[in-house]
């Protein structure tokens, strides 16, 4: 599918707000979405949490506006924490778990939401590659190695 | 004539968790051959459309506090792939229920 990868160089947060915000506004600011979308990600996340565990000592979050239309070209922004951040699971927003990982959807049509989780679940439950992710340093390193894995169609 | 179903996944909004759940799930019907009409939706939304669709089953990527006197089911195995099986044998098993 037809995505770009925006990899945070922050990669410290003192709370789930203080890094999805960073997201978002980073989004807002590389003009990928519309004004407002920080906004429409904070109300859907405070009503409807969005943490996974992937695996037993892993677990990612990923927000996402209750609004598609915010998004102008999809995009995933990415923080890969140097300290995990404590979210709501979706599963059971009473239940809180460590998140190590945030990728923050902006896609525009429902087939790039169906690509897109289908491939981040396989990758975030693959040991091997979540240990790889963790080595990387270079926002741009950590772009192409996502970009790649989330299944990126090649430029020609 | 075997029974067609009516079921309502939902999710926050209605566009990413519950698109995966609604393609899983259609997999699965397919699968056995069962017919069903898939209906995505929101939590916000799922209220109006139980009264207005009265669906057999709601699939949802969250643990529903509402009562909708409909049997429900957390779909998360079919976002994460873990518990997939067992998630698909509970569906069955509630529909074969339902056609008796």
């Amino acid at each position: 599918m037809n995505f770009s990868v925006l990899i945070s160089p922050t990669r410290d947060f003192q709370d789930w707000q203080d890094c999805y915000q960073h997201l978002a506004r980073f989004l807002e600011k590389e003009q990928k979405v519309k004004p407002g979308f920080w906004e429409s990600v904070l109300e859907r996340e405070q009503n409807f949490p969005t943490g996974l565990q992937m695996t037993p000592n892993f677990g990612i979050a990923i927000p996402h506006p209750s609004d598609p239309t915010l998004t102008l070209e999809s995009t995933i922004a990415v923080s890969v924490l140097s300290h995990p951040v404590e979210v709501r699971s979706m599963a059971d927003p009473d239940e809180k778990i460590k998140v190590s990982v945030v990728l923050m959807l902006a896609l525009k049509s429902t087939e790039d939401h169906l690509s897109m989780l289908e491939q981040m679940m396989g990758t975030f439950q693959n040991e091997e590659l979540i240990q790889q992710i963790f080595t990387l340093q270079e926002p741009k390193t950590i772009q192409a190695f996502l970009e790649e894995k989330l299944g990126k169609t090649p430029a020609r | 004539m075997a029974k067609r179903y009516t079921i309502l996944c939902a999710c926050g909004s209605s566009i990413a968790t519950s698109t995966m759940v609604a393609a899983k799930l259609n997999d699965l019907l397919q699968k056995n051959n069962i017919e069903a009409t898939i209906k995505k939706t929101t939590y916000g939304e799922l209220d109006k459309e139980v009264k207005q669709l009265n669906p057999d089953l709601i699939l949802s990527s969250t643990n529903l506090k509402e009562d909708f006197g409909v049997p429900c089911l957390n779909a998360l195995p079919y976002l994460t792939g873990v518990g997939r099986a067992q998630l698909d044998q509970q569906i069955l098993d509630i529909l074969k229920e339902l056609d008796k």
